[in-house]
């Protein structure tokens, strides 16, 4: 025991590619964490105009995610990229817990498409930091996953994007539960 | 021009199309009038007369074709659709009233002078031998709908439909229509090429034109004003209120790029909140008069503003966009409904980032999928909005193949800084450095924005848009503090400083630091100083080559790695350990180890700067505590004092210590062993190097507050017993594994930060060994129970191998807890003392 995470690491991530769809209502930190998640890669390539796309690398693994969102008008274009995706991350902002029901209803919009079966969900229950936040239980109860999710495995992670703190332990938690190839 | 990436699509002659798909109208080419290749082309202009009017009926395509080479006269390919449904700009000269057509040649005269003479200086260097030509177009929407005949007849037809407008005022055009039918591929794939980059540069000058415009549309519409004329020619002039005239000022200003209250990389963010929807709104007015491409409208919005943003800010823009489109085109197949139109906006730009973020790894759109997945949408929403889809999918179908040949061949150029500001020349070096500054500044939170921290775009290092978002202390990596110091970099400082910090914090022998001659394991040093990036030499580098003295005497102490990789304590154990004499300081949240000649020992000078210790020293490391963990070797073993007869008088006396570098990406976990002269200062670098690991480390907290329907065997429905065998037969069971943290991710590279201070980590410390504590012995309890649950099941062996890690992870977390805490605690009271 001991360097438990560095052979967790070679035996976590096989050579796989992994599409992650990044959705939430505005403000609820999508950028903040994408930012964050950024700062790993030394080089930054030539940007592009429109939407963050970011890949975040551990090893040969890469993780891909967009910045989605839109209104429903706009949620049939996503669907292409529901086939490919590994996993959705939802980002919602803990602290205001007037939106919440919007962010619910956002995130059950989303993951109730059909492409969307076999997906693995991750929330981050984000902006942890800010005094009288939700805590991830509550957050879970909030959206009452465990009711409504029948075929996709779920995890509800706090996180702070300022720290990075549930970041990682976010995406490596849908790395534990994707299959290796 | 500026756009590097068009050049090299537009250079690239690796074209796969079929000829007739991409093909354009017929355009004029002037390859033989030196006066006209030396001025600009007639951009849009025109666009500065607020009064112009769009006719539904008589919508002119506005083509301009810039060539580099001189025989491509003869190139001439029509193609309706590409001219129809991309409509390279358009405008309505039959309509504009005399004085309007005067005023607008006047101004263009003027105008073009100033942007001949601006954009010489790149035209000079860049596209000296170009030619550039102007046709103005005009064709018939209807006539150019007819797509189904023979491209013969086509062309025919397209050219009956055709008038060429002739600027008469500032060049003639020569009519070169060609009547060469036959081209080949590789003409046909070259021209149109070359009209794609011209297409991307008139927009470019055009936009360039547009600056101006504004301000000169501006001050013709005050004047207008005055005339009482305001409302005549604009659908959304309402009598003013004093925020409509504000939100109008805001809106020029952004469109000039000169809107100082945020950075200009923000201003579609901005655009794109709620609360700016006035202001949106008149934004999108002043790009009036918008194609009737709905491609070319989206390249007209991202050249007159930094467009990367959030998904809603795109969303509401476009919408905007798409609404402003629909009122100034209203005789396409879009008719009045926008909401369709805003889903095409909307997926060209999904589609530009798939075809064009070097970031997007996967598989890339085909066009069929483009025009599939746009339509889906399309139909899905046109149900709703009462939009006859079957009557108008062929021509949707073909107008949406079109703007994907149009995107994947010319990305949407990213608008540049200096693209707003007319005068501003710079470098190309200082152009790229601004690009990438900018870039992360684009990242940048929506939390600075909330603070109203105006992001500066001239931060000239990497670290300023960081520090942006953790104002205090940073952390970086272990081993990059050792790349710092040895090349004379400024280290950051790693933690966050306290007025204890202050008094202490070169105090020899407090926990806040120990500066001493001690020994040390060759061999760690050797290992740790064994990295490609850390291996160091004297930075007085008598040898430029790093395979220097350093590099042999790595090697050497390789010979002796029999123990090698073993990770418990054993120099201590093994008689053959060479101890060598090193200094090493522990401050500030760093390890700085100097192999140092000649050797002293004892407490040394703890103020002496760190570049002469440098210089003096032969092999040093640095390394940051993060994460790290120091044991005094005496706690654990207890050494017969007559176990081994004393070679030397101190043998007895001396104290020994580890420290533990954690594992990071890259790198495995890192032992280093040292030697003191006695016990006491073992004990003192070991409560320092906690001291500084406990204040840097973050406590670890999101992945116990983790909430998941995850079964790792002890999940309450598993326990409760009432799962029946079969279903625990079948059951998924996951591997548990302890999630990675930030820190796993980062140590290696960049900075992160700890905010805490001490009175409060001590806290959270606390009450986190206590949840620790807890959580060991829920875990303890649930064993009996996994046991008699999984016994008589297959996945019996998983479940408890489960049990096991968690364990495992939980005593090595708790034990890390609780020294950090003391640590802390310790320096606490050594204060109060």
């Amino acid at each position: 025991m001991g360097n438990s995470v560095s052979r967790a690491l070679g035996k976590l991530f096989g050579s796989r590619e992994m599409k992650i769809l990044m959705l939430g209502l505005d403000n609820a930190g999508k950028t903040t964490i994408l930012y964050k998640l950024k700062l790993n890669k030394i080089r930054t390539s030539a940007p592009t105009v429109g939407f963050n796309v970011e890949t975040v690398s551990y090893k040969n693994v890469k993780f891909n995610m967009w910045d989605v969102g839109g209104q429903e008008r706009l949620r049939p274009l996503w669907r292409h990229y529901f086939p490919a995706t590994t996993a959705l991350i939802f980002v919602i902002d803990s602290h205001d817990k007037e939106r919440l029901q919007e962010a619910k209803e956002e995130l059950y919009a989303i993951i109730s498409e059909k492409e969307m079966e076999n997906v693995v969900l991750l929330v981050w229950a984000n902006k942890q930091d800010l005094k009288g936040s939700l805590k991830p239980q509550e957050v879970s109860d909030y959206l009452e996953l465990g009711q409504n999710l029948k075929n996709q495995l779920w995890c509800v992670v706090g996180s702070n994007a300022l720290t990075g703190q549930g970041l990682v332990e976010g995406l490596s938690w849908i790395s534990n539960n994707t299959p290796k190839k | 021009m500026n756009n590097l990436s068009s050049q090299n699509i537009g250079t690239s002659l690796d074209f796969q199309e079929s000829p007739g798909e991409f093909e354009e109208e017929e355009e004029r080419e002037e390859d033989d009038s030196s006066e006209i290749s030396s001025l600009p082309p007639l951009t849009q202009v025109a666009t500065a007369s607020p009064r112009m009017i769009v006719s539904p009926k008589m919508q002119n395509i506005h083509l301009i074709i810039q060539n580099e080479d001189n025989d491509s006269s003869e190139v001439n390919t029509p193609h309706e659709d590409w001219h129809a449904n991309l409509g390279l700009g358009i405008q309505s000269q039959p309509l504009r009233n005399e004085r309007n057509v005067e005023e607008h040649y006047r101004t263009r005269a003027k105008r073009q002078t100033i942007l001949w003479a601006e954009n010489q200086a790149e035209e000079d260097t860049m596209t000296q031998e170009r030619v550039r030509a102007e046709a103005e177009l005009q064709v018939k929407f209807e006539g150019a709908r007819a797509k189904a005949e023979a491209r013969a007849e086509a062309e025919a037809s397209s050219r009956a439909g055709l008038s060429t407008g002739v600027n008469g005022a500032n060049r003639t055009v020569e009519d070169t229509k060609s009547t060469g039918e036959q081209d080949e591929m590789t003409r046909k794939t070259a021209e149109r090429e070359r009209r794609l980059r011209a297409e991307k540069e008139r927009l470019l000058i055009e936009e360039d034109a547009r600056k101006k415009a504004v301000q000169v549309k501006l001050e013709k519409e005050k004047e207008e004003e005055e005339e009482g004329k305001a409302a005549a020619g604009r659908t959304t002039a309402a009598p003013e209120t004093p925020e409509d005239q504000e939100a109008q000022r805001i809106a020029v200003e952004i469109v000039q790029g000169i809107y100082k209250k945020i950075s200009h990389t923000e201003y579609a963010n901005f655009l794109g909140t709620k609360e700016n929807h006035r202001i949106l709104k008149r934004f999108i007015i002043l790009l009036e008069p918008l194609p009737n491409s709905l491609v070319l409208s989206l390249y007209k919005l991202v050249t007159r503003i930094y467009f990367i943003a959030e998904a809603q800010a795109i969303d509401r823009i476009l919408e905007e966009l798409s609404i402003r489109w629909t009122t100034t085109n209203p005789a396409t197949h879009w008719g009045s409904h926008y909401n369709l139109c805003h889903i095409v906006l909307f997926s060209l730009l999904i589609l530009n980032s798939d075809l064009h973020n070097a970031e997007n790894n996967q598989p890339k759109f085909s066009k069929e999928e483009f025009t599939e997945n746009t339509l889906f949408a399309v139909e899905k929403e046109s149900s709703k909005s009462n939009f006859d889809l079957a009557q108008h999918e062929p021509g949707i179908r073909e107008e949406l193949g079109v703007y994907y040949e149009a995107l994947k061949y010319m990305s949407l150029p990213l608008l540049k800084k200096d693209e707003n500001k007319t005068n501003v020349r710079d470098s190309r070096d200082s152009k790229d450095t601004r690009i990438r500054i900018r870039r992360r500044n684009s990242k940048m939170s929506t939390r600075s924005q909330l603070n109203n921290s105006t992001e500066n775009s001239s931060s000239d290092d990497d670290t300023s848009v960081i520090s942006s978002s953790s104002p205090s202390a940073r952390r970086e990596p272990h081993y990059t503090s050792n790349w710092k110091f040895h090349h004379n970099k400024p280290l950051p400082r790693l933690y966050r400083k306290e007025p204890l910090d202050e008094v202490f914090v070169f105090s020899n022998g407090t926990s806040w630091c120990v500066d001493s001659g001690i020994k040390m394991n060759e061999r760690d040093l050797a290992s740790s100083s064994n990295n490609k990036s850390t291996a160091q030499r004297t930075t007085r580098s008598r040898i430029p080559s790093s395979a220097g003295g350093i590099f042999r005497w790595i090697t050497r102490s390789k010979s002796k790695s029999l123990l090698h990789g073993n990770k418990s304590p054993v120099a201590f154990f093994d008689g053959n350990t060479k101890w060598i004499n090193v200094r090493c300081r522990v401050c500030e949240g760093r390890i700085y180890v100097f192999k140092h000649y000649p050797p002293s020992m004892g407490p040394q000078n703890s103020m002496q700067d760190l570049d002469g210790m440098k210089k003096a020293s032969d092999v040093y490391f640095v390394c940051s505590l993060y994460e790290s963990l120091a044991t005094l070797v005496q706690d654990n073993v207890v050494v017969n004092n007559n176990h081994e007869p004393s070679r030397r008088g101190d043998l007895d006396q001396r104290g020994n210590f580890t420290v533990i570098i954690p594992a990071s990406l890259h790198r495995k976990k890192t032992l280093l062993e040292f030697q003191t002269s006695n016990v006491e200062e073992a004990q003192r670098f070991v409560q320092c190097v906690n001291f500084w690991a406990a204040r840097l480390t973050p406590v670890p907290t999101a992945q116990f507050e983790i909430v998941s329907n995850e079964e790792n065997g002890w999940s309450p429905r598993v326990l409760s017993g009432d799962l029946p065998i079969e279903t625990l037969e079948t059951l998924y069971l996951s591997d548990w594994r302890p999630l990675l943290s930030i820190s796993h991710l980062y140590s290696e590279q960049e900075n992160s930060t700890e905010e805490t201070n001490m009175v409060d980590k001590i806290e959270v410390l606390e009450s986190f060994a206590e949840y620790l504590q807890r959580t060991i012995d829920s875990h303890n309890t649930v064993k009996p129970l996994m046991i008699s649950r999984w016994r008589r099941t297959r996945n019996f062996e998983r479940a408890m191998d489960n049990w096991n890690k968690k364990y495992l992870y939980l005593n090595e977390l708790n034990e890390r807890t609780s020294v950090y805490l003391n640590a802390l605690q310790l320096a606490q009271r050594s204060v109060k003392h």
